[in-house]
């Protein structure tokens, strides 16, 4: 070989191992690199994951009709112990429904992405309507209907804020990246998380690489306009809680660059906080599933005040109760025999104590690694969503007595199923009466009993301190 | 100038592939292709060649340096150590030796197969408790597996008073005739069962109270029953649970009697352990056997965890932090015992490491400052409460642990 070819290998070669050592060691342009390649590999996916559904979605219609009741399955234990009223379900793509006892549809609300928002500002290419469901719902007492809108497949996946009438009209939207969870205030005021990519240098976080994708609280008039901004990763800067930022990702979210992931909101109304001696009314209690903590906020200060990481594990849905404790749906947390199962936890936020826990009958347990929450009951029962797995909602007394169960089969890989992504019980007596009569509620319940052993608590499931 | 032109191309056309390259490995890590390990295989290479030129390699250890840094803010006292060997050594506050205890492992039991080095299988002492009239009572550990081995106590001439063989580990505690240590037992088949386990972790903990007179076994007490019906018994059903060593307890603190009025909320009697494997510290009654408080948080693998000044407790945390670089970083953390808050976190500049073992060791001193050990790192280092250090003792073999001895607590002349 020539001398001039040998250089020339040699040449190539270099730049081939200097290309290996730029991404072993981080030399440049390892950052540009690393970031295209991200960008490439994402596009791609989201591109299969589309191509996925599309195909998935119209076997899915043809074999359905889209009728997404006629595939609901209800059992009821003992109608006396469930706490009477309707559920209201936000299931499928963009739908909502209140549903009574027996599992029957009352009213629907269906409005999809593309018809609430034709141009949506917040969302330069939307994915199609197939890919985008209604997260979360909030139903008032005439009809009225907010909803938060997630995308699949698409990073920031929170679509936005939507509240319709109940003919599914809308009345305002949101334009912002709202996602997961909302609190309407007794003032009417309304708390939710939103985010976005944004160019954030964090040298007091290292490993938090720019562009992040920033949570926010954001706080709004019951009409809509947002009123405040409360940025989440500055919230823990300067307070014992920094420290919670310093922990392990999966690699799924490092690539993502999502690095809380807060997934629920909620705020300390006057009535509650004498329960909570160590928060004051109006602070928010926030959960954020990829650092595992949940954390109080003083949107005054707009510092975290105080934070807690427990035995849960990507946690969802942090309640305050009225007992003091705090309620949250522990997604992974629970290994029993080394096996991933999820869980209704209620801790004590003083002592950390597990006041109650519920973690399915002794032949069911539960588990969906992505969304879940739950809601505890004037009755002291516990209505709790599996959104992946089974995709059910259960209701269950404080013993663990399942007593209703509501069921949508199906797949339930997320892309093509029908998915429960939340569910509430109200009382009738919620509902203004022109509204319910519309619905004509309530009625009489036929009862259905199933096997008692299908009903019992597992071991360990549900006795206090368990 | 179309010769120029034609250069310059050349060049462009050059300096592109080049790019490409670049381009073409940079994708091969990227995505994960089986060749990069050889570029690691080279790199690791040329790493051990720096660190021998370095000095830095086995066969040309340095002596140990011990600093100085702010003698006002230091606990007065010498330094009882254990390192990666069958020695004891107690410095004084220059690093010079005072005294040392030696005693093999196939000595005190010489017909247990266990060979003397180089055998693969190395017998060290891994903790240990001095008494005032100068006997020892420590810790062996195997350095291959960690494994607790056996337990001696030694007079001050480093001769044999009794031993007790079996998977007693580290976690060490003494008060009075009372010697508490942690031993690894079998999973039972009921506790499997109330596990849940299909196939059950081999082994979990329980701790020994023993005579410090002659070693005998006075009481054990099942720390995995210890949480059954209490509020904390989920503890035992979460994440990270130990498929081998389902609890792994790893450290144990009698409640200091100087620290009690701190810490109304418990017994005089209590005892703190800290469960490697479970990622929680916790509280037992001894009096009861039960667990009477609990905290899981931020840390991960976490190992000794020691009761602090103020109602706190602090955490020596193996595996919690992670900033994005590789996760063996430790860090210390007090937290709130009352309310379960976070008080503060303090990351030790850890150096080089001279060894594999991802643990560590910290000691609460009179008058609040701390003694942590970096075993990783070969080093030990006296901080503050606000994590100042103000002395430090660094070798260029892994620390086990280290215990200052007060002034005074020996015999004059010792």
């Amino acid at each position: 070989m020539r001398h001039g070819n040998k250089l020339k290998c040699l040449f190539l070669a270099a730049c081939f191992t200097y290309g290996i050592a730029a991404m072993r060691e981080e030399l440049p342009p390892y950052g540009l690199i690393k970031d295209a390649a991200e960008a490439i590999r994402a596009e791609r996916e989201k591109e299969q994951e589309i191509n996925a559904v599309m195909r998935n979605r119209s076997v899915f219609k043809k074999r359905d009709q889209g009728n997404i009741i006629r595939n609901a399955r209800i059992t009821q234990g003992d109608i006396g112990k469930m706490y009477e009223g309707l559920t209201l379900l936000c299931v499928g793509f963009d739908a909502a429904m209140l549903v009574d006892a027996e599992g029957v549809a009352v009213h629907r609300w269906q409005l999809p992405f593309s018809k609430a928002w034709p141009k949506p500002p917040h969302v330069p290419e939307p994915n199609p309507d197939v890919m985008t469901r209604f997260i979360d719902a909030e139903v008032y007492p005439n009809g009225d209907l907010l909803v938060i809108y997630h995308a699949d497949s698409d990073t920031p996946y929170g679509y936005g804020m939507v509240k319709m009438d109940r003919y599914s009209k809308p009345i305002w939207r949101y334009e912002r990246n709202a996602h997961h969870d909302m609190y309407v205030a007794r003032s009417g005021a309304i708390y939710t998380l939103v985010h976005s990519y944004e160019e954030i240098e964090t040298p007091r976080v290292p490993h938090f690489r720019s562009p992040m994708l920033a949570d926010a609280i954001a706080v709004l008039t019951p009409d809509g306009k947002e009123q405040d901004v409360i940025p989440l990763t500055d919230a823990f800067y300067d307070t014992p809680y920094e420290a919670m930022l310093f922990s392990d990702l999966t690699e799924v979210d490092r690539k993502k660059h999502d690095y809380l992931h807060a997934n629920s909101v909620m705020m300390l109304e006057e009535g509650m906080a004498d329960k909570f001696p160590m928060f004051r009314p109006g602070w928010l209690l926030v959960s954020l599933r990829n650092i595992h903590t949940i954390a109080v906020i003083d949107p005054v200060t707009r510092k975290v005040q105080w934070a807690m990481r427990g035995i849960w594990k990507m946690q969802h849905d942090a309640q305050f109760l009225d007992n003091g404790n705090i309620l949250l749906f522990d997604n992974v947390g629970y290994e029993p025999g080394g096996k991933k199962r999820s869980r209704v936890l209620e801790v004590e936020p003083v002592t950390q104590q597990v006041d109650w826990s519920y973690t399915g009958t002794r032949t069911e347990s539960f588990y969906t690694d992505y969304h879940g929450g739950q809601q505890r009951l004037p009755n002291g029962n516990t209505l709790t969503v599996e959104t992946g797995g089974g995709n059910k909602v259960m209701e269950v007394t404080p013993r663990g007595e399942l007593v209703w169960r509501y069921i949508v089969r199906g797949r339930s890989d997320r892309t093509i199923e029908n998915p429960i992504n939340k569910a509430y019980r109200l009382s009738y007596s919620f509902f203004n009466k022109d509204f319910c009569d519309e619905m004509g509620c309530p009625k009489q319940h036929s009862t259905v009993f199933v096997p008692l052993e299908d009903l019992q608590p597992a071991a360990g499931g549900a006795t206090p301190g368990q | 100038m179309t010769r120029l032109l034609d250069r310059l191309f050349l060049a462009f056309m050059w300096l592109g592939l080049g790019f490409l390259m670049v381009l073409a490995g940079a994708w091969m890590v990227y995505d994960k292709w089986g060749i990069v390990r050889a570029y690691d295989v080279v790199s690791v290479f040329f790493s051990d060649l720096a660190k021998e030129k370095d000095g830095l390699s086995n066969a040309q250890i340095r002596p140990a340096q011990t600093h100085i840094l702010h003698a006002e803010s230091m606990a007065p006292g010498d330094t009882l150590i254990t390192r990666a060997d069958d020695t004891l050594t107690l410095l004084d506050a220059q690093g010079a030796i005072l005294h040392t205890w030696h005693k093999r492992f196939y000595d005190v039991w010489p017909t247990e197969g266990v060979q003397a080095p180089p055998s693969k299988s190395f017998y060290h002492f891994r903790e240990a408790h001095l008494y005032p009239n100068g006997d020892v009572v420590a810790l062996y550990h195997d350095l291959d597996s960690g494994n607790g081995v056996g337990l001696v106590r030694l007079d001050k001439e480093s001769n044999l008073l009794w031993g007790l063989r079996g998977p007693v580990h580290n976690g060490l505690a003494a008060r009075g005739d009372k010697l508490y240590v942690l031993r690894e037992t079998p999973v039972t088949q009921e506790q499997a069962e109330t596990l849940q386990y299909g196939k059950p972790p081999e082994t979990t903990d329980e701790l020994l109270v023993l005579s410090a007179r002659d070693g005998k076994v006075k009481d054990v007490i099942s720390l995995l029953e210890a949480f059954a019906g209490t509020p904390f018994e989920q503890l035992l059903y979460s994440h990270g649970n130990g498929k081998r060593k389902y609890i792994n307890a790893v450290s144990i603190q009698l409640l200091p009697e100087e620290l009690a009025a701190e810490f109304p909320q418990f017994a005089p009697d209590c005892l703190l352990i800290s469960f490697r494997n479970l990622h929680s510290i916790a509280v037992l009654d001894l009096l009861s056997g039960k667990i009477v408080w609990a905290m899981r948080s931020l840390w991960a693998r976490q190992d000794t965890a020691v009761f602090g000044d103020e109602g706190t407790i602090w955490v020596f945390d193996n595996r919690g932090y992670f900033d994005g670089g590789k996760k063996d970083r430790p860090r210390l953390v007090q937290v709130n015992v009352a309310d379960h808050t976070l008080r503060g976190t303090w990351l030790p500049q850890v150096g080089v490491a001279v060894g594999a073992q991802n643990s560590g060791d910290l000691r609460r001193l009179p008058g609040g400052n701390l003694l942590v050990s970096l075993t990783q790192f070969g080093k030990v280092q006296e901080i503050t409460p606000k994590g100042e250090v103000v002395w430090e003792h660094v070798r260029d073999e892994p620390v086990h642990s280290a215990v200052r001895v007060p002034p005074g607590y020996l015999p004059e002349g010792f």
